[in-house]
């Protein structure tokens, strides 16, 4: 563990209200995420865990629908206490985002490059030559011909190169922090493989921290370094990546885990949750 | 000649799209989004199709019972040719073979509840069955998707993925058919719910003697359900034959790119 994290959240609730009722999605959880380091957060749909992951530059609904108490570090600065126009200047720039389905995420009625280049004009404002910071963030994430692929719309692109184009956007004003919101479900195994090959060695050439959520203990395996389980917006486990998949101590994390059927290892029937281990 | 043990015989099957593009219109060379394949489904197994998507799996699907226009090649139901059969003829045939789709959240009517989803097919292809009846007949069949009866009078918003999927079985099972074409039926699920759907769909299979046709693209979970599997590539069955054999010992090299893609642990 690094000693200094570079982002520390503590005690983080989100509370959402409509029509008079109220739904906590997150209850009291704490974490941080080192430099340099990949956190797994694994667990259900209605986990919690997308949710806490977007309340970190506050891409929430604002209160009252949404209400967020505790605290969310960020190299020392509280996120929840910056002014808008502050949080600006790290949202996008500092901690990035790339999401499940790229399809959705990109806009269909640019081109690829020009989706690009508007992050980049935001974020670095006396960067003259856009058009070479955008086709060496297409190259980076090894696109062929980034400056076919730049004057292309995301319609004419298959899933895993949108999501290739989607990462390139996140990283062209090289964060420090990318969220990475299930990043491979919507792709093939094919595919799947290489964007985690690919963020793998953006990791390590840049230095950047990842928050990766997924519900795949496949990837978690191959990819972090440690990894929290979520279960109706609390961490009912979280450590050193081997040591939970090995040794899972929650029954939770070892029900999940075993529901899974493995290649090369059939067995007559699947394992289920039992209710009481659901909630 | 197909062999009266295979429910279902596939001879040469081919799917064609046609492509227009750029300047007027122009016809391209065709889609071939399946192209030549040849496989059967014994009665009372099930045969896993897997591949990514665009091999053609669910064309494959769809074609069987008629959703995808059929280019050439023929399509056999026990000695019977449906291949050919269109309208009112093919009537008896797609009351035995059903289907179960991916999407759980798109396939149920979000305006019918649940009876009247699972009467649907009821009235179709049994119209001399009153009303009490087919009430009586939804129940059961709530019932054998471990779903309990009270759920009759709701709507699909109201349930979870995992009881949408079960719906959509309850719906495709109404019409007593012998076998089932599921297209990515828990592909949509979390894993625990994955384990739930799969163990019913067994289950389901050991009771009622069903069929199954299981496209998917979870190689583990087709494993686990498969008495044999078809890997699909670019319309194609590239590798055919025991589940355990092809899997751990693949021969194709896209079967091995395939398998060496899944991450394990």
């Amino acid at each position: 563990m690094p000693s200094e994290p570079l982002l520390h959240v503590e005690n983080l609730s989100i509370t959402f209200s409509s029509h008079g009722r109220t739904t906590q999605a997150v209850k009291s959880i704490s974490f941080s995420v080192g430099t340099g380091e990949v956190l797994a957060v694994v667990g259900e749909s209605g986990s919690g865990k997308s949710v806490s992951a977007l309340s970190l530059t506050r891409l929430l609904p604002s209160p009252p629908l949404c209400d967020i108490q505790g605290s969310i570090l960020w190299r020392g600065r509280d996120l929840q206490k910056i002014t808008e126009d502050q949080l600006t200047q790290i949202r996008g720039k500092e901690i990035a985002y790339i999401f499940q389905d790229p399809g959705t995420s990109l806009n269909p009625v640019y081109t690829i490059g020009y989706q690009i280049a508007e992050a980049v004009k935001i974020h670095e404002p006396t960067i003259k030559d856009i058009d070479a910071v955008v086709h060496q963030s297409l190259h980076d994430v090894l696109i062929d011909d980034p400056h076919k692929v730049a004057q292309q719309y995301p319609h004419e692109l298959s899933g895993g190169m949108q999501q290739r184009a989607m990462i390139a956007m996140a990283l062209a004003c090289n964060p420090k922090l990318l969220v990475a919101d299930e990043p491979t479900t919507a792709l093939d195994v094919t595919i799947q493989k290489e964007i985690i090959d690919l963020l793998k060695r953006l990791r390590q050439q840049r230095k950047m921290s990842i928050l990766l959520i997924t519900h795949n203990f496949g990837i978690v395996a191959h990819f972090a370094d440690r990894v929290q389980v979520m279960r109706q917006g609390e961490i009912v486990e979280s450590g050193e990546t081997t040591t939970v998949m090995q040794n899972p101590a929650h029954p939770y994390t070892r029900g999940l885990i075993a529901c899974i059927p493995r290649l090369g290892q059939r067995r007559r029937r699947l394992t289920t949750l039992s209710e009481e281990i659901k909630t | 000649m197909p062999y009266p043990e295979n429910l279902l015989t596939v001879k040469n099957l081919s799917v064609h799209y046609p492509s227009r593009s750029g300047w007027f219109w122009q016809k391209n060379e065709p889609k071939r989004a399946v192209n030549d394949i040849s496989f059967a489904v014994p009665r009372g197994k099930t045969v896993g199709l897997v591949g990514e998507s665009g091999s053609g799996k669910s064309t494959t699907g769809k074609a069987i019972i008629k959703l995808s226009p059929l280019t050439s090649g023929q399509i056999f139901y026990q000695e019977t040719e449906i291949g050919k059969l269109d309208g009112a003829a093919f009537q008896p045939w797609r009351k035995k073979i059903q289907m179960i789709f991916q999407d759980p959240y798109n396939s149920l009517n979000p305006r019918s509840d649940v009876l009247s989803i699972l009467s649907e097919p009821l009235e179709i292809h049994f119209p001399q069955m009153t009303n009490a009846e087919r009430t009586e007949r939804c129940v059961d069949l709530l019932k054998s998707v471990k779903l309990p009866a009270d759920y009759l009078r709701r709507y699909p918003h109201e349930f979870s993925g995992g009881q949408r999927q079960r719906i959509g079985i309850a719906r495709a099972l109404a019409v007593q058919p012998e076998l089932i074409i599921c297209d990515e039926p828990v592909s949509a699920l979390d894993v625990s719910v994955q384990a739930e759907v799969v163990n019913l769909l067994q289950d389901l299979q050991e009771q009622l003697g069903l069929t199954y046709l299981f496209i998917a693209h979870d190689l583990a979970v087709v494993e686990h359900v498969s008495d044999e599997i078809l890997v699909m590539s670019q319309g194609k069955i590239v590798e055919a034959g025991n589940p355990t054999s092809v899997l751990t010992n693949p021969q194709h090299p896209y079967t091995q790119k395939l398998l060496s893609a899944v991450p394990r642990f």
